[in-house]
């Protein structure tokens, strides 16, 4: 179960990788984007972003899945149980995550899957397996590098995103979706060209 | 507004238990007992443990609703009302107590969920989804006013509504994302708009 390569070669199974990660993950904060440089890099100035909301149910997921990775799957369990009590998150213990995961608004994030490194991921959105209990139990999606997931967007489903992809907020995607492309609806469209004309008559 | 008669008679003949009819403690049992083991079907593949069932989100939130729900059954409206604001802190889910669901609830993460209304066995409710009532319709369908009314196995996937005074047969699937304000019939599934893919030509 924990025998994923992309897995291994993060180093999720051992402190180190774990510390790494979770490092490119505070600076991720401390930047704000994936481009710009940190606005600061001393201990005090990374403990504090560590501290925030944004990032400490990141390290807490991250904790939970060295735990699962290394066999302990009930102190993964208590982890990310304990994330979901204390800051409204289900990242559930079995999903890797690259580095530099960024939650902005974190309450209300369910996701389930694989993930590359770079991933925002915005209020309320989810991203989880089809869960159908009659049925079989189907794989999480995948989302590759620098992939941003709008607010309340569901992915769902064992469905591929592209590296470089944003899924548009109050999106439902069930099917996979290419590289560096917007994901967007056809209502949201329209949205959009009535707003345009209006502003065109003021 | 003519066949309000018809429905309310057609509601007092629905399968699903009313608030009046005063919930025992043994069939709160049996329900309690009817989730667990939803929930532990689901579990299975994974660490199917019963020390992870019982620390589970799901199982806490809905065992929290139904001591709430038995509670303003029995005309204890204060600590019933104390168990739900409890509930709402701890899992983040809105319950509201004088709700009525059958046996086999199911709520996968319950952050972010809100449930007002009646439903039958085995509703699935995926996360942040939620039925409720619609502004300014107060008719009644047998869950109270303005409030749906859900037949047995339903599936809300995330983010899935069901607003209104409605009446939802068996077997109901609302897929991800669609709010439903109109009555559906048995063993259909309920979709939305397809998401289109825009590719960013020129941007690196």
């Amino acid at each position: 179960m924990s025998t994923d390569i992309q897995c291994r070669e993060r180093g999720h199974h051992h402190f180190a990788g774990v510390r790494s990660n979770v490092r490119r993950d505070v600076l991720r904060y401390l930047t704000k984007s994936t481009g710009d440089q940190a606005r600061g890099d001393s201990f005090r100035t990374r403990l504090s972003a560590a501290l925030t909301p944004e990032v400490f149910p990141v390290i807490l997921h991250r904790v939970a899945h060295y735990f699962w990775t290394n066999g302990c799957y009930r102190m993964a369990e208590i982890l990310t149980r304990a994330n979901c009590y204390l800051h409204k998150v289900n990242i559930s213990p079995d999903s890797c995550i690259g580095p530099g995961l960024r939650l902005p608004h974190p309450a209300g994030v369910t996701f389930q899957g694989k993930a590359g490194s770079g991933v925002t991921i915005y209020s309320l959105a989810i991203c989880c397996e089809e869960t159908d209990v009659q049925r079989d139990r189907k794989s999480g999606p995948q989302l590759g590098d620098n992939v941003t997931v709008g607010a309340h967007a569901v992915v769902l489903g064992g469905v591929t995103v592209g590296s470089g992809t944003s899924v548009f907020y109050s999106i439902a995607l069930d099917r996979d979706a290419p590289e560096a492309a917007l994901v967007s609806s056809r209502s949201l469209k329209y949205t959009f060209r009535n707003r345009y004309q209006m502003e065109s008559e003021a | 507004m003519n066949n309000v008669g018809a429905l309310r008679a057609e509601a007092a003949s629905a399968s699903v238990v009313r608030l009046e009819s005063k919930l025992t403690w043994r069939e709160m049992l049996a329900r309690i007992r009817a989730d667990r083991e939803r929930l532990a079907s689901l579990l299975r593949t994974r660490t199917g443990s019963a020390f992870a069932l019982s620390l589970h989100p799901s199982f806490l939130c809905v065992f929290l609703y139904r001591i709430s729900n038995y509670l303003m059954c029995r005309g204890l409206g204060l600590p019933a009302r104390a168990v739900w604001q409890l509930n709402f802190l701890i899992t983040g889910a809105d319950i509201s107590p004088g709700c009525d669901f059958g046996g086999g609830l199911l709520i996968i993460s319950p952050a972010g969920t809100s449930l007002m209304g009646a439903a039958g066995k085995n509703m699935t409710v995926l996360p942040c989804s939620g039925i409720g009532g619609e502004m300014g319709n107060d008719l009644d369908v047998g869950a109270g006013p303005g409030l749906p009314l859900l037949q047995d196995n339903v599936l809300l996937e995330p983010h899935a509504g069901i607003l209104g005074p409605v009446r939802v047969g068996n077997g109901v699937r609302v897929r991800a994302g669609v709010v439903l304000t109109k009555d559906a019939p048995d063993e259909v599934d309920v979709v939305g708009a397809t998401p289109r893919f825009i590719t960013r030509k020129g941007r690196e």
